[in-house]
């Protein structure tokens, strides 16, 4: 194993060394980006720290099972040759105990015809000898039944030798299988350790080789988390150590994102609002509570539960500076939390249907929050007044043949800057109840409230936006979602045709930005959360 | 010529109505109609039997109405709620008819194996499976047929909301196929028009009429008659127009049922029911949630539960219960599974319906489906079986046949038989 070990060691050593030589060709014609940001080669660099300590932890683990493995193998070989002398015992045991019954019986043969002569012998010479002959045979019939006793205890005792030998060949055989299989999943575990520490050196020292930047023909996969029931968001932790997704089987499925160790936080009902900040999670349920997670400790543990909207508590958001925490429900409301102590300090009334999303600007001013018939309202942090509102309407359709309003906000994001708001669902809808429509993204000047730029992808494609983000540098933003088939979509804030579809192998129902910036994770309707890389791949991947 | 159509025993039944109705028209044209016709509702409201069918449209979930399976993989995000009928649970998203399940009976067992549409709607509304070449009269045009009162001068059978035909009626012809109101309320072009003076319009009836009655002695077949039959029925409808003026309802009710359409067509539904009309389907739209099944049975379920339980309770006040029968129904329920899209698709193997009031056991349920909602593992039953227990409740005898050209055929499928779990 240690060989095993060191043998990565060498080869990543080498392949960094041969990765550094390699000459980087631009990409793109893109303009040129901003320097690469600090944060992602220093996410990059620990990422290799924790992803190495990850599989030295593994490596040891596996070590130390394959031992215990060896150690149970010899024990049970060494109860298979206990078996088999304590098999080889019985025959022996069993002759000799024949062959002194035999004896013992031609014994008491012997004495009881010489019993019989002694009574009808009359002749007084005789009869003294057949005593004396009579007393010898009752001596002999005498130990050889003892003899009889005894081997009848050797060959019990040589029983119950091969018995408790059986056991143990038993024991120690189902110790070594359990051990072997033991042994083989922390080989798999530490070989994907392995993969992933080999990953994360490529990809520092591919970042040391070149700043990473947004490249949208390089997007690639970089993990899949699967679970056993299918999600409705995901959020990466502001650490970027772990990613959170809520699904439909109630639970709350945590990732650690160096280890792939999964961690499930239980709950009752179905989970599409999920906000982090410091050691605080968030997430709201479709039976309308809102949960707070302190994720300081591992397991995460449940400190408190609010029943926060009647109805679906379709959202949740931490303000910037962590003091609030805002919820949105199918009760038309939005609602204001102490994010310390739970406390609602104010119910933000105006929507007129369900609220299906909502975000703070990252000035901290301002909160908006999205609705099904497309109205986005703005409110004023303190005075929680509405200030006032989008024209988000392209994301609403009333389907006059079915008679149902559908689309509405279903995902809200700022840019860093604070300078864009991008508000993503269903427009120019004409099949509601087969969710015939184009995934759409409306864009607005934060400052004249105006509307910039209805964007929509680049081919083709029925589904709504069910995440969004903008990148760190502000110019892009990213999206991803579905209807029958999923997609992530990269749109220049500058143009409303999108300059990359990305086919996805499933609808998305989410997406969140890694703080590296070049990182995001979406959450799937096939049981999966899965990790994709933005940034130029390594040329190992690319070659791929 | 023989009258080929709804006949058997019933041949002169026809031919008295056709008759019975002329002379109500003209009566109504003479100015007494509103006499005759308030005896004759608070005639029919003591002792006619009644029946409402809401009809939902597209295909309602069973697990988000009456056979919710919350935790496990197919419930999808609602919870059930305990009803005024001990030991009953439906789905959350209907608290207001919770509150009257005491009134309704669940049939849980429905397997018509049809995921088509229109097929599955035609058994629903038949009780048999649609064959080539022959057509089935649906419910409404059958219990029109059978009971409405021959001097009734209302249409046996109205249509609230999309989904009349005039087909419907099929053999028994189309004095009870079913007259669709328009969303306004009224027929149109009821009111006579202002050039004509009421003196006017009755000669020219009594003129159509004698000259019909000239040309139709050895001539009677389903056109002649459906002709002539339309010119009365247009005369009984003016002459009780008021019955259509939905302005007149009482505005407290608004608040009560609710604003939108299907709210009013609850309130209409009563006010017909109180004026004697015999069927009353109420179509509410849409329920083919084959995306975003979740968001959407909120919103259509959001719609109907309360005006539908206002209804229900209304009748229920009024005593109008004992002689109306309720069906809730749809073409088909929704699969189990939950689609790519979060929908749900065509399902007819395993799902519900619910049906209460005239005839039937409040609060009871016939049928079981298994823990997921997949199969059914009691009492399976199919359009036959329900077709049965309508008539049953409504005092019928579903062993009958119609005629059609001399050929029998069964009212209800022969090889099923009532629910009586369900029954009183």
């Amino acid at each position: 194993m240690n060989r095993v070990w060191w043998r990565w060691l060498a080869a990543a050593l080498c392949g960094g060394l041969c990765l550094t030589a390699i000459r980087v060709e631009p990409l793109q014609a893109d303009p040129p980006q901003p320097p690469a940001t600090v944060s992602a080669i220093e996410y990059a660099k620990r990422d290799v720290a924790r992803a190495t300590e990850h599989a030295r932890r593994l490596g040891e683990a596996a070590a130390a099972v394959a031992q215990k493995a060896t150690a149970a193998a010899a024990a049970a070989t060494a109860a298979v040759a206990e078996q088999k002398a304590a098999e080889r015992e019985i025959p022996t045991f069993t002759e000799r105990l024949q062959s002194v019954q035999q004896a013992h019986a031609s014994a008491t043969k012997t004495r009881l015809a010489i019993e019989a002569l002694t009574r009808q012998t009359t002749d007084a010479e005789v009869l003294p000898k057949l005593k004396t002959a009579l007393a010898a045979s009752l001596s002999v019939s005498s130990h050889l039944a003892a003899a009889v006793v005894e081997q009848q205890t050797l060959l019990l005792r040589a029983q119950q030798r091969l018995k408790i030998a059986g056991q143990a060949v038993t024991a120690t055989v189902a110790e070594l299988k359990s051990l072997t299989e033991s042994k083989a999943v922390a080989e798999k575990s530490f070989t994907e350790s392995l993969e992933l520490a080999r990953s994360a050196v490529e990809r520092s020292t591919w970042f040391d080789t070149r700043a990473p930047t947004l490249d949208p023909e390089g997007i690639h996969l970089l993990q899949t988390y699967k679970h056993t029931s299918g999600f409705l968001n995901a959020q990466v932790d502001p650490t970027g150590e772990h990613v959170y997704a809520g699904g439909l089987d109630g639970s709350v499925q945590r990732w650690d994102l160096f280890s792939g160790d999964q961690t499930g936080l239980t709950g009752k009902s179905w989970v599409r609002g999920l906000a982090c900040h410091g050691k605080l999670l968030i997430s709201t349920t479709y039976t309308g509570q809102a949960i707070w997670w302190d994720t300081s400790i591992s397991p995460p543990k449940q400190i408190r539960s609010v029943a926060a909207h009647k109805g679906f508590a379709r959202a949740a958001a931490f303000s910037p500076d962590g003091q609030y925490v805002a919820t949105s429900g199918d009760d038309h409301m939005v609602r204001i939390w102490q994010a310390a102590t739970g406390e609602k300090i104010a119910e933000l009334a105006g929507h007129e249907s369900h609220v299906y999303h909502l975000a703070f600007h990252p000035g901290g001013q301002h909160l908006v929050s999205g609705d099904l018939m497309g109205v986005t309202r703005q409110w004023e942090v303190g005075t929680w007044k509405h200030v006032r509102n989008f024209d988000s309407a392209p994301l609403h359709t009333y389907d006059k043949q079915f008679a149902a309003h559908c689309g509405g906000i279903r995902a809200i994001a700022f840019s860093p800057d604070g300078k864009w708001l991008a508000l993503g669902g269903m427009g120019e809808v004409t099949n509601a109840f087969a969710g015939i429509g184009v995934p759409m993204v409306l864009l607005f000047d934060w400052q004249t409230g105006k509307q910039q730029q209805v964007m929509k992808p680049a081919s083709a494609f029925t589904g709504s936006v069910w995440g969004l983000e903008f990148d760190p540098s502000g110019r892009y933003l990213i999206a991803a979602g579905g209807g029958g088939a999923g997609a992530m979509w990269i749109w220049k804030t500058s143009d409303a045709k999108a300059i990359k579809d990305f086919k996805l192998p499933s609808p998305a129902r989410g997406l969140s930005l890694h703080p590296d910036g070049f990182r995001v994770a979406i959450p799937f309707h096939d049981k999966t959360v899965r990790i994709y890389d933005l940034s130029a791949p390594p040329p190992a991947i690319a070659a791929k | 010529m023989n009258c080929h159509y709804a006949c058997g025993t019933a041949a002169h039944l026809s031919r008295r109505s056709f008759l019975q109705g002329a002379t109500t028209g003209a009566l109504g044209m003479l100015g007494f109609s509103g006499m005759v016709q308030a005896s004759a509702a608070q005639k029919l409201a003591s002792q006619q039997k009644q029946v409402v069918v809401f009809f939902l449209k597209g295909g309602v979930s069973q697990l988000e109405t009456w056979d919710p399976k919350p935790g496990t993989d197919t419930g999808g995000p609602f919870q059930k709620i305990s009803t005024s009928a001990p030991g009953v649970e439906i789905c959350e998203l209907l608290p207001h008819t919770a509150r009257q399940m005491q009134h309704l009976a669940l049939v849980r067992g429905i397997n018509t194996k049809e995921n088509d549409h229109g097929k599955g709607a035609y058994i629903m509304q038949t009780g048999y499976r649609q064959q080539p070449g022959f057509e089935y009269p649906y419910l409404g045009s059958a219990f029109s047929r059978q009971l409405n009162p021959p001097d009734s001068p209302l249409p046996g059978y109205i249509c609230l909301g999309a989904g009349a035909r005039a087909q419907e009626a099929a053999f028994l012809g189309p004095k009870y196929a079913p007259l669709a109101l328009p969303e306004e309320g009224a027929p149109q072009n009821l009111a006579r028009p202002a050039s004509l003076t009421e003196q006017h319009d009755m000669q020219r009836r009594l003129l159509r009429q004698r000259i019909g009655q000239r040309f139709a002695p050895g001539r009677r077949d389903s056109d002649l008659e459906a002709y002539n039959s339309s010119y009365e029925q247009a005369a009984r409808l003016m002459a009780r127009s008021d019955v259509f003026d939905f302005s007149k309802m009482p505005a407290k009710d608004e608040e009560r049922y609710g604003k939108h359409s299907f709210a009013r067509n609850c309130r209409v539904a009563l006010r017909l029911l109180e004026n004697g009309v015999t069927f009353i389907k109420v179509s509410h739209t849409n329920y083919d949630t084959h995306s975003e099944n979740f968001n959407f049975h909120i919103e259509q379920l959001g719609e109907f539960d309360r005006p539908f339980a206002t209804f229900m309770a209304d009748l229920h006040e009024r005593g109008m219960l004992q002689h109306t029968l309720v069906i809730v129904m749809s073409e088909f329920g929704r699969t189990p599974n939950i689609n790519s899209k979060l929908g749900r698709d065509h399902w007819g193997t395993a799902w519900s319906i619910a049906l209460g009031g005239c005839g039937i056991k409040g609060g009871a349920v016939v049928g079981k489906t298994n823990e997921k909602g997949t199969q059914v593992i009691d009492r399976e039953v199919n359009g036959g079986h329900l077709f049965h227990t309508y008539y049953h409740a409504v005092g019928l005898d579903s062993s009958k046949s119609f005629y059609d050209k001399g050929r029998p055929v069964a009212k209800a499928d022969p090889k099923t038989d009532a629910l009586q779990e369900i029954l009183v």
